[in-house]
């Protein structure tokens, strides 16, 4: 889709020159259980990867993990040429909607300006700059005339772009966004993808959760197939053949050639 | 009228009582906001009673009570903490195996002791008649220090209680700041304990901050709110105590339960007779909505 006009002088351009992000024979074990083994890739400045798996692969693991917030049991994460030891203010995480208290008392602002509470000093309130760069951030995902409202009142489409916005405000250089289509609906997508574009297009890294195959195919620009190792990293159209779905989603999934619509057959007659 | 009123602040010792109720209320509305925002009464209950056997340890060595109340508080977190770990107990029942041990040995401790009956009395109901100057001091030093550590980490505290992962994306110690609410919690709960006692002092953390979720979506009023029915409910409660007779812990309770189910049934918008008289105004004249709504604001 072509980028909203609202994108084009928005907050969203990363701070800096991004920097490539790359994974070294990283390992993460939870109680001894292996969670990722050996997962070594390299993510470039202005790539879209869908990290793609059934549930408990990994992916969120992997997620955080670059998001320096778990240590690895072995290996190390690379940002450009400094191994990672923790949160950096260049990644930003966006967590799944579900693990928010979404009956809590603030404002979708209020929301957004927490993305800011690691850089406004914490003796003042937020002033007007803050505020400015949290409603533009609101506007750019199409939430601005929401600012004022309650998050109780919010659909899951409208959540997701809230927690957009935060992780906007914080200018960072790579995304990671865990299951962001979870749930959510078409306007909400189409926005994320503009985001993207915008993103990418000025250097920013964006990393996604997803098991969702068609969004997969539709957002990112590379797919790694996740199931604790890596299975298949590369074009979507490579990497997610038949063979290494069934590989990844355990032979579960049932993989529907791609055909044009005319080659469809007919729908079957209902029984009556 | 006015002398029924003035009548109870003649007496030196209601002077104290007053104002460490007013402190207490104040203090335990803005801390028991996070209480409930996080979703931690249960904790809060069971802490009141684990720093018992430190408060008895204290008492019995000439020690400060505080210190000996602070030390079983992150005794205790951290054992809760620890039993957690392997995945096995899930948090509220190692809550519960702890509070429950803790208060065990406390009173164990104490029955060792000869004046066991007239202490456990007060430490369980509250003496708030005997407030000392000391006292008062006390409560109002440790009452500043939870208010300025609630307020020097409010975003941070924050975070942590509206979406834990976030907060650990952004940085955050999520062990640290779990440990520092515990503290602060402590604090709070220990310059309770001579005015409402520990059984009561869960009331004056979740009460009023209750009553403010019921009145407002934004944490900010909500403070203020909460602080200011748990000081007005003090009041109140120590009038009908000089009045009644009741026990001064249980008029302050009682009053602050009375107002969250006022504000239960006639919040406006929220409240349950509220708004069920909104939907039915709604029913008989839509045309009026934007009248009503106004009225109910």
């Amino acid at each position: 889709m072509s980028v909203p006009p609202f994108l084009i002088s928005g907050s969203l351009a990363p701070s800096r020159t991004g920097s490539t992000i790359r994974t070294d024979h990283l390992s993460i074990h939870y109680n001894r259980r292996p969670a990722l083994d050996d997962i070594t890739l390299t993510f470039g400045v202005g790539e879209r990867v869908a990290v793609i798996g059934p549930n408990g692969a990994g992916k969120s693991t992997l997620l955080k993990a670059i998001a320096g917030m778990l240590p690895p049991s072995h290996g190390q994460v690379f940002l450009g040429d400094h191994p990672l030891t923790g949160t950096d203010p260049r990644i930003t995480y966006v967590p799944q909607r579900s693990g928010a208290d979404w009956s809590f008392p603030i404002s979708v602002l209020d929301v957004v300006l927490l993305g800011l509470a690691r850089t406004t000093p914490r003796w003042r309130r937020f002033g007007r700059n803050e505020r400015d760069r949290a409603r533009q951030a609101l506007h750019d995902v199409g939430m601005g005339h929401l600012a004022a409202v309650q998050i109780g009142s919010l659909s899951g489409g409208q959540q997701q772009r809230v927690f957009l916005a935060r992780a906007l405000v914080q200018c960072s250089d790579i995304l990671l966004l865990d299951e962001p289509f979870a749930g959510v609906d078409v306007p909400t997508q189409e926005t994320f993808l503009g985001v993207f574009d915008h993103l990418t297009a000025r250097g920013a890294t964006i990393i996604f959760a997803t098991h969702d195959l068609m969004q997969a195919r539709e957002a990112a620009s590379r797919a790694v197939l996740l199931n604790r190792s890596v299975i298949a990293d590369g074009a979507p159209a490579d990497a997610m053949t038949p063979e290494h779905l069934a590989q990844t989603f355990g032979g579960a999934v049932m993989v529907f050639p791609a055909a044009s619509p005319a080659d469809a057959p007919a729908p079957e007659p209902a029984l009556r | 009228m006015t002398d029924a009123i003035l009548d109870p602040w003649r007496h030196g010792f209601m002077q104290h009582a007053f104002i460490a109720i007013i402190l207490v209320g104040a203090i335990c509305g803005v801390t028991g906001v996070f209480v409930i925002l996080r979703g931690m009464a249960f904790l809060g209950d069971a802490l009141s009673h684990a720093i018992f056997p430190g408060v008895v340890i204290a008492f019995i060595t000439g020690g400060n009570f505080l210190i000996g109340a602070l030390v079983a508080a992150v005794i205790v977190s951290l054992g809760i903490g620890a039993v957690t770990q392997n995945g096995r107990i899930s948090n509220d029942t190692a809550i519960g195996v702890f509070f429950v041990g803790a208060f065990a040995l406390g009173v164990a401790l104490l029955s060792l002791q000869k004046s066991y009956v007239r202490d456990l009395n007060a430490f369980l109901l509250g003496s708030i008649l005997g407030v000392s100057p000391s006292d008062l001091r006390l409560i109002a030093i440790v009452g500043a220090l939870v208010l300025g550590i609630l307020f020097w980490f409010r975003r941070e505290l924050m975070m942590v209680a509206f979406d834990r992962t976030f907060a650990r994306a952004s940085g955050l110690n999520l062990w640290f700041y779990d440990q520092l609410f515990l503290i602060v919690l402590a604090f709070t709960i220990v310059i309770s304990l001579q005015t409402v006692g520990n059984i009561l002092v869960l009331a004056m953390l979740v009460t009023p901050a209750a009553t403010a979720r019921l009145l407002s979506d934004r944490m900010i009023p909500m403070l203020g709110l909460s602080a200011g029915l748990g000081a007005a409910s003090g009041i109140a409660g120590l009038y009908l105590s000089y009045y009644q007779g009741v026990p001064s812990g249980s008029g302050v309770v009682l009053v602050a339960t009375v107002i969250f189910f006022i504000a239960y049934l006639f919040a406006p918008r929220t409240g349950i007779i509220t708004s069920r008289i909104t939907y039915r105004l709604h029913r008989s004249h839509p045309e009026h909505d934007a009248d009503i709504l106004s009225a109910a604001d």
